[in-house]
């Protein structure tokens, strides 16, 4: 089902993005490598800078409120003990008069990048990884700068995807000092320089990676910038690994599993298993969540309608201090003796007998109006 | 004598939303919807069944940052002045509606149910539920469990140990706070279980957890006795898998019960069928309609026809789909007791706002299926997780497989384009906070109280909650919003400390909006 004809699915955001007017190889000849490298790694940070803040200010820097009352630590608790006297003595309200001082709104904001050289992996699922990113425009110039200039031709960034699972049993964790040629094998993804995160299809549950970010040139020569951690696929499928003192035989196992009809040899019952179990945890019913407190409404997008439907106002007026009744019901009147009631009107004959009685009982009036309601 | 046991899971979580700087705010109607179709109703059920001296019980988690806002004032005040505005509009509705009687019985009937939500919470409850919970352990009938502290999705902060570390540390000190004793098991937010997080647990004192069961199915080596028995990690922690075919009886909305024709309809809803006017007091402050809780209407069938609902036709249902439950469960447990050479257990988790707010009769089939289990068979037993491992404390031991009981069963939900960009800055606010706590070996008053805040702000930032709704798309603009708010927050408090100098107005302000765990110390980041 994940299988693509290519190893990578672009991030969703990346397609977003319009392609880079320029190819993605960041430059042919030795001399004139390092300008163009910087200057079209800065139109790529300002391109993501604008995608990524849309509307909000053009800056990288966390807005708060100017610290208009800083003060250094050391004296804060004097000064607070004495703006809290202030407040005390001389404003009795002290409450408001701090709240204005505070703001209320700030208005916060993520910087883009941070630049702390870092590319992160993070698990997916069994066949995919997550990867991001950050990497800083002096480390790229660091690590260009070493690259000879007969080398430098060609280059282009890729991820390489290293298979660090240890032999045998060992503890989680990879290889034991794992260095790029110790890997059981790897393999490279071009990526769009555009982005700074990607999905990387490993097709391989339970197994160990790890991924460094670099430059390769046109001799397939690769000069890795950052490393990231070493993350596991998560397991899929039921173990063919059993324990004697708790073995079942596989006959009875897969009745437990409630798989009886799902073919005869146990291979055959393992595969479909795990096809029916790939669907049962695909089904997106498996958590409401906290979508179940969503309050839209459903309802059939593609059929033209129209809804009516009548209501009648009963309003009047008397005494503010009079008791009136609706059909026999005690009506709450405003504070200027003023009511009103509202009725959802079926089709049909409606009467609304309205009484009134004076405070000292002197006085009673009856009104009663009537209407129907039909469909012509 | 009974052959298995069924274990009922309730995991009642909300995301912290409390915003004292507006005088109303919608995101808290979660909370006040909740509690009212909810949080009551399941205290009326428990309530009940003790009275009537039923023998059951119940699992229960009650999430850390749910039991926060139980207990706060400002959210205690303004639930009240949601109840007041509710019984306005079920006034209204009932006057309303007199000239048509099923639909005049109908708002009778809202009328009564938030009166009574009303009084219960003022009068018998005295606006203190985690009192009322913590009750109902200590008598034996709940066992409640604890919950990472913001429901952070583990697995994909795991980067960073101590990160996981303070989730489950803060989760657990709220916990006794609340419930003056150790919690014995955890809730894992989502399922979410990775390699090594046994381990953590361990050191944490949580004795068992709870995984999808594909968690348990796939463990190595193979689990003898599928998700129908405890196992034991290698860190001796118990480790329990749902049971599919009961999940899928009461979760699927279309396979499901909750799909019935009978059952109400959860669309239909006056404050999308009313009149604008007429019910703009009663909705979204920016003026927006939105479910008031007051349906008139049954599923009816699959179109936009509905019939008006009727109370005793959707009761009786529950009580036929309450009958239902228990007899397939009685006959899984015949079938696997022949096969296992020991008594199963069904481990059955759902979220527990399910019942009441979305599945409105869930709450009445709860009540019926606990009911019947204890009056009308001897097949099966209810019990709670810590109950099955007194009768059985010799489990295999297995490797649990990574996973989640969300979509696609592994990280998908929370790691996908809609919201991948909030970890490169969790992560690595996660780091900083390490190194914070670190640094400030024996800081002063001032200091602690900034690290203490930062703290907080990361934990709120981790909940899970604002990566699925970005996902689901309802609501993501205010998830967003979360997010950056809370790391906006943490950095502006980072920069007092690297600076030594504090804006001691916006420190308390930030204090003061984000109160949950008033208890945190920042050394839960310090390994």
């Amino acid at each position: 089902m994940k299988k693509t004809s290519s190893k990578i699915l672009k991030a969703k955001k990346a397609k977003k993005v319009n392609p880079a007017p320029s190819s993605k190889k960041l430059g042919s000849t030795g001399s004139g490598v390092k300008k163009p490298i910087s200057k079209f790694l800065k139109r790529v940070i300002s391109k993501i800078s604008k995608k990524r803040l849309k509307k909000e200010p053009k800056q990288t820097e966390l807005v708060l409120q100017p610290l208009s009352s800083s003060v250094p630590l050391g004296v804060l608790r004097e000064k607070v003990a004495q703006e809290t006297t202030l407040l005390d003595r001389k404003c009795p309200t002290g409450l408001t008069a701090v709240k204005e001082a505070t703001p209320g709104e700030a208005q916060y904001d993520l910087p883009v990048n941070y630049g702390d050289n870092r590319i992160v992996i993070l698990p997916r699922d069994p066949w995919w990884l997550h990867t991001y990113w950050d990497i800083s425009q002096s480390k790229i110039n660091e690590v260009i700068s070493s690259i000879s200039d007969y080398d430098q031709e060609g280059l282009a960034w890729i991820l390489r995807v290293y298979d660090v699972t240890p032999k045998g049993m060992a503890s989680p964790g990879g290889i034991k000092g794992f260095s790029s040629s110790g890997a059981n094998s790897f393999f490279d993804l071009d990526i769009n320089s555009l982005v700074n995160n990607w999905y990387i299809n490993v097709n391989q549950p339970e197994r160990e990676w790890c991924v460094e970010i670099g430059l390769k040139n046109h001799l397939g020569k690769f000069f890795p910038v950052a490393r990231s951690n070493i993350a596991k696929t998560p397991y899929f499928g039921i173990s063919s690994q059993t324990d004697e003192e708790w073995t079942l035989p596989d006959e009875e196992y897969y009745k437990i599993l409630g798989v009886l009809d799902y073919g005869k040899s146990s291979g055959e019952r393992q595969k479909n298993f795990e096809q029916y179990f790939r669907q049962q945890i695909s089904s997106p019913a498996a958590s409401w969540g906290i979508s179940s407190l969503s309050t839209q409404q459903q309802r059939a997008k593609d059929k033209f309608f129209l809804e009516v439907a009548t209501e009648l106002i009963l309003y009047g007026k008397t005494e503010p201090d009079a008791e009136v009744k609706v059909e026999g019901k005690k009506v709450k009147l405003r504070k200027d003796g003023t009511f009103s009631l509202r009725y959802a009107l079926p089709v049909g004959d409606f009467k609304f007998e309205v009484t009134a009685v004076s405070k000292n009982k002197k006085h009673k009036e009856r009104k009663a109006p009537a209407v129907k309601r039909y469909d012509k | 004598m009974e052959k298995g046991y069924l274990a009922l899971i309730l995991h009642a979580h909300l995301p912290f939303v409390r915003h004292p700087e507006y005088k109303e705010f919608l995101e808290e109607r979660w909370l006040f919807e909740a509690l009212t179709e909810t949080y009551i109703p399941l205290l009326e059920v428990v309530d009940s069944l003790d009275k009537d001296g039923v023998d059951f019980c119940l699992t229960l988690n009650l999430s850390p940052t749910l039991c926060s806002m139980f207990d706060d004032e400002l959210l205690k005040a303004r639930y009240l002045n949601y109840l007041n505005n509710m019984v306005e509009l079920t006034e209204l509705e009932v006057e309303r509606n007199r000239f048509n009687p099923q639909i005049y019985k109908l708002s009778l009937m809202y009328y009564h149910r938030f009166t009574r939500v009303k009084k219960k919470f003022l009068n018998t409850y005295n606006q203190n539920l985690l009192l009322e919970f913590k009750k109902y352990q200590d008598k034996g009938y709940l066992e409640i469990i604890t919950c990472a502290a913001t429901h952070g999705f583990l697995p994909l902060l795991s980067i960073n140990e101590q990160a996981v570390r303070a989730q489950i540390r803060v989760g657990i000190n709220s916990y006794r706070k609340f419930f003056s004793c150790e919690p014995k098991g955890i809730w894992l937010p989502e399922c979410g279980y990775f390699e090594g997080l046994d381990k953590i647990l361990k050191e944490e004192g949580i004795k068992y957890f709870i995984l999808e069961a594909h968690g348990v199915l796939f463990s190595r080596p193979r689990p003898k006795f599928g998700v129908y028995s405890s196992y034991y990690t290698k860190e001796k922690i118990a480790v329990f898998g749902r049971d599919q075919e009961s999940s899928k009886n009461v979760w699927s909305s279309i396979e499901g019960y909750p799909g019935d024709y009978n059952y109400r309809d959860y669309y239909r809803d006056v404050g999308f069928d009313s009149d604008y006017d007429y019910i703009k007091p009663y909705i979204s402050p920016d003026g927006a309609r939105i479910s008031t809780g007051i349906k008139y209407y049954r599923i009816t069938q699959a179109g936009p026809h509905k019939e008006p609902y009727s109370p005793e036709a959707a009761s009786e249902k529950a009580a036929e789909h309450a009958g239902n439950f228990m007899f397939n469960r009685e006959k899984q447990v015949e079938h696997l007791y022949s096969i296992l050479g020991r008594k199963p257990i069904i481990t059955a988790p759902y979220d527990a706002e399910l019942f009441g707010h979305w599945w409105f009769e869930g709450i009445q089939w709860l009540n019926f299926l606990i009911r019947k289990v204890a009056y009308d068979q001897n097949t099966i037993k209810l019990i709670t997780p810590s109950r099955y491992l007194n009768i059985y404390p010799k489990n295999q031991v297995v490797a649990p497989s990574p996973s989640s009981w969300g979509y696609k069963g592994y990280n998908e939900m929370w790691l996908d384009g809609s919201n991948d960009w909030i970890y490169p800055h969790l992560h690595r606010a996660q780091n900083i906070m390490m190194e914070a706590a670190k640094k400030y070996g024996n800081p002063d008053d001032i200091r602690v109280r900034i690290l203490n805040q930062m703290a907080r702000e990361l934990l709120l930032a981790q909940s899970s909650d604002w990566a699925f709704i970005m996902k689901t798309g309802t609501f993501s603009e205010y998830a967003k919003k979360r997010t950056v708010t809370h790391l906006g927050r943490f950095y502006a408090l980072e920069n007092y400390l690297e600076k030594s100098s504090v804006n001691y107005e916006v420190l308390e302000d930030i204090e003061k909006k984000d109160n949950v765990f008033p208890e945190i110390s920042y050394s839960a980041y310090h390994p």
